[in-house]
């Protein structure tokens, strides 16, 4: 007997991790542009 | 979560030394676990060594973090991730019997790896126009260029081994469409696909391990 899982578990699990990278990434531009305007 | 029955006819794809296809599946999940698991202690040596001179070189490396392109590192995590859902589906494809579709998504996995590695490329020729690639063409403007030039033996070694895996795991990908056009993971015969979705997954957390550490680490 095999499980399969449906496809929206994947889709969610990906949106997910991709809104954490875009957070993420966002932090480190923002720090990164006040960075470079106080040097 | 539905379940689906394995056909009669997968006894066909049973090796000798096996009584059925679960425990076959379950062999051969677990050879993959095992060499997972020696892939985890080689990265988590790359790791450790990276910390301790993190810790020691603290300063030097928060300003050498700074040279990297995030966008760029960034850009490359979304494709792996992508690149990740679409191995999934890939591995339910195999399941439900579908060829066509399983091929597709082989074939797309094995894109978005290149993709990746494309992107990496361009990374290392923007390092290497900056004379940031260690050796006699390296310059460091700052303080300690020693400490600065150990960090880009590590970022290159870290990301240099982890690329030869991405090259590894897209010839696989490759190798495995051509199975399945063919039709080779028919009646729950699904084993292949499903243990390098594995490898493929082992490949993608490795990069999000390094991408924070690696990129990052010069943000606050």
């Amino acid at each position: 007997m095999e499980e399969i899982v449906q496809p929206k578990v994947y889709v969610r699990t990906c949106v997910a991790l991709l809104a954490l990278l875009t957070l993420t990434w966002g932090i480190a531009y923002v720090d990164g542009t006040a960075q470079s305007s106080t040097q | 979560m539905s379940t689906l029955t394995s056909p009669a006819s997968e006894n066909a794809f049973v090796a000798q030394q096996f009584d059925d296809i679960e425990q076959q599946r379950e062999a051969a999940k677990l050879g993959m676990w095992i060499f997972l698991a020696t892939e985890v202690l080689f990265f988590g040596g790359l790791f450790l060594g990276y910390t301790i001179y993190r810790f020691t070189y603290g300063q030097v490396f928060v300003e050498t973090s700074r040279k990297l392109d995030v966008l760029l590192g960034g850009t490359n995590t979304a494709v792996l991730l992508i690149s990740s859902l679409l191995m999934a589906f890939a591995v339910r494809a195999a399941k439900l019997d579908q060829r066509r579709m399983l091929t597709w998504l082989l074939i797309g996995t094995a894109l978005l790896g290149c993709v990746f590695m494309c992107i990496k490329g361009v990374e290392y020729h923007k390092d290497y126009v900056e004379h940031l690639v260690p050796g006699r063409n390296f310059e460091w403007h700052g303080a300690d260029p020693h400490s600065a030039e150990l960090f880009f033996w590590i970022y290159f070694a870290m990301t240099g081994l982890h690329a030869i895996h991405v090259t590894v795991g897209i010839g696989v990908m490759l190798v495995l469409a051509l199975l399945a056009w063919f039709g080779r993971f028919s009646h729950g015969n699904h084993n292949p696909v499903e243990i390098a979705g594995l490898y493929w997954h082992f490949v993608d957390i490795v990069w999000v391990f390094l991408f924070p550490l690696l990129y990052l680490v010069g943000h606050r």
